[in-house]
């Protein structure tokens, strides 16, 4: 893949976490380009810094030095304001823990993502219902995520992400909590929105199960990438 | 993109209804309680100034010395006769200032009076003669006599002419009554009432329409006066008791040598109705920062409960800007409803309850709310919403989303 067709570039990529008087650099000179239609599979143990790069990617971390950039425009030279647009525009972020809003229901969860996209009620109510019936949470609409099992829980956070049919998808570790057949599942569903979307996606995960379903399988170890 | 704005809104203040009622009755409470307060201020002030009207809002005027003429007569005349004012000699001022003290803004009526202190030849008593005009009952009611003192008979009338009213204690001590005859100056005087006026500035032993006064004087006084020119004093109803600095202050203006005699019983009530209107402000001014405390801490509390939401929110792409309108519009809204149910319950309370009674307050005046009054503590609900959730949106917003989540 040439440089200029890059959907997301990270060139020289360092994060360095300070802790009292003890540095700790969690990326280290970190370089990726991700294309569309791209899957990429970041494999790593725990505690290498898959979530940290999953920040990093998603504009929620800034980076100690090195740039990010999607599609021309540097991480850097962007307020957080304009990170936040970016975000909701182009990338749909699934959080290894989910992060669903406690009190807000699977409807609502979901429903976050389209708000203040100025779509009338019928459009948002027809997407969110269309993604939670394909995931299997036609009955689950009003549930509150401490009602709904671990699984549940997981596709509500998998529909969050892909309701605004975002250009790029962030997952930390997707499938970590549920069983085989449901982890299957969900990633078929994603695999499968991206293949239709042409959108590019950077899956995160410490098992090796997944790795299959990458275009490009990358190890993250001492901080830096490298062929898996 | 309006409609998901006010849905989040009603959502989140549904989602948490205890807090949001507990919030809105904080608004209600100190809002109805500054509206009664303050409209029970105003209603307090203008019953108070009912009472002050009616309570020491007259002074006399006079001028301090002795007629020259008198003591040149000093042989023939006994030094404890003369004009007085007070109990001291008083000189004759110019009967044009009458008209002066009458013109002032702060004065209600000014009128002639003339007061002359007799000694009489049988028995070498002394007495004292007021003449006055009774065609002006405002500045004479209050400083000399009023109709309303008469014990007996009748009070004196403009076009009454010798003939007297006798105060009350004058009169049992001379063993007189009405009808019967008082001589002064070998002029004999028909008693038409008794009066007991208690204590007046100008208070006399027998009283008499002012053209009668200033010539029976004449016939006693070494020099001629005529009350057309000259006085020696001028009676003065101010129009409020709160005017009654104001009033003497411009008498004096007049002429620096004017001296000026009042009771002043205004003076403490006055003072003590400017107390208790202090510590009723200050009150009021108290409730008014605690509200904006209490609504701040209120609304941060709320807000630090939610920053892991908003974290979230912020992490799938939630503005910051979005997230501070929403929780600025959600404690403006709080203060609005807490500011209208507030007022309308001042309003039940200011009708129903009996706050004239148990403040005392004796006033046939009804007790109304102002509208403006009402708007205005609206528009201090809606500042204290402003600033508590902008407060609270200010300390959450700045915090970067990872950071939030991270700590959680």
């Amino acid at each position: 893949m040439k440089n200029h067709d890059a959907f997301l570039e990270c060139k020289d990529l360092k994060k360095l976490f300070r802790s009292g008087e003890k540095d700790t650099l969690v990326i280290n000179g970190l370089d990726l380009q991700v294309h569309r239609g791209e899957i990429i599979v970041i494999y790593g143990r725990s505690g290498a810094g898959k979530s940290t790069l999953v920040g990093l990617l998603a504009g929620l971390e800034r980076p100690t030095s090195g740039e990010v950039v999607m599609e021309k425009n540097s991480y850097g030279v962007l307020s957080n304001e304009e990170l936040a647009l970016l975000r909701y525009r182009k990338m749909g972020i699934i959080f290894q823990n989910f992060n669903l809003l406690s009190s807000w229901t699977a409807f609502e969860n979901v429903q976050a993502s389209l708000m203040h996209r100025g779509l009338s009620k019928k459009d948002q109510y027809g997407k969110i219902e269309a993604l939670l019936n394909e995931l299997g949470l036609n009955t689950k609409y009003n549930s509150l995520p401490s009602e709904l099992s671990i699984g549940e829980q997981q596709r509500v956070a998998v529909a969050r992400a892909l309701v605004s049919e975002p250009e790029l998808i962030l997952a930390d570790e997707p499938v970590g909590y549920v069983d085989a057949e449901t982890g299957q599942a969900i990633i078929n569903y994603l695999v499968a929105s991206v293949r239709k979307k042409n959108a590019a996606m950077v899956l995160v995960t410490h098992g090796e199960k997944l790795l299959n379903i990458g275009d490009m399988v990358l190890k993250l170890q001492n901080g830096n990438l490298v062929s898996y | 993109m309006k409609n998901d704005f006010w849905e989040c809104v009603w959502r989140e203040l549904w989602r948490r209804k205890s807090h949001t009622v507990l919030h809105i009755l904080s608004y209600v409470l100190a809002i109805s309680v500054m509206l009664v307060l303050i409209t029970w201020l105003e209603f307090s002030k203008k019953a108070e100034d009912e009472i002050l009207a009616a309570t020491g809002t007259h002074f006399i005027v006079f001028s301090v010395g002795k007629l020259p003429c008198f003591s040149a007569a000093s042989l023939q005349f006994d030094p404890s006769e003369g004009f007085v004012a007070m109990g001291v000699d008083s000189k004759l001022i110019s009967a044009s200032y009458v008209e002066s003290v009458r013109k002032l803004s702060s004065v209600k009526d000014a009128s002639p009076y003339l007061l002359f202190r007799f000694k009489d030849e049988s028995d070498s008593h002394l007495f004292t003669v007021g003449g006055f005009d009774p065609s002006r009952p405002v500045s004479i009611n209050s400083t000399s006599c009023a109709p309303k003192d008469i014990v007996s008979g009748r009070f004196l009338s403009p076009e009454d002419k010798s003939v007297a009213m006798l105060e009350m204690d004058y009169a049992k001590l001379r063993g007189l009554k009405t009808g019967d005859d008082i001589s002064i100056e070998g002029v004999n005087f028909n008693i038409i009432g008794i009066v007991a006026p208690g204590i007046r500035p100008a208070k006399a032993d027998i009283y008499m329409n002012i053209s009668d006064a200033e010539w029976i004087i004449n016939r006693r006084a070494p020099c001629p006066v005529k009350y057309a020119e000259r006085v020696n004093i001028i009676l003065v109803e101010v129009k409020s008791a709160m005017m009654q600095n104001e009033a003497i202050k411009e008498v004096k203006a007049i002429d620096p040598e004017l001296g000026v005699s009042s009771f002043a019983c205004y003076r403490p009530a006055a003072k003590v109705i400017e107390i208790n209107a202090q510590a009723a402000w200050l009150f009021i001014i108290i409730i008014a920062i605690g509200l904006v405390v209490f609504s701040s801490q209120f609304q941060l509390s709320s807000v630090i409960e939610r920053q892991h939401d908003i974290g979230i929110l912020k992490a799938i792409g939630w503005s910051n800007s979005s997230i501070i309108k929403q929780i600025l519009t959600e404690s403006v809204m709080q203060s609005v409803i807490g500011g209208v149910l507030g007022c309308i319950a001042a309003v039940f309370i200011v009708y129903l309850a009996p706050i004239k009674e148990l403040s005392g307050l004796k006033s046939g005046m009804p007790m109304a709310i102002s509208p403006k009054i009402a708007v205005l503590l609206l528009g201090l609900s809606i500042t204290g919403g402003v600033i508590a959730g902008f407060f609270s949106a200010m300390r959450i917003s700045f915090r970067s989303p990872a950071e939030t989540l991270r700590r959680l």
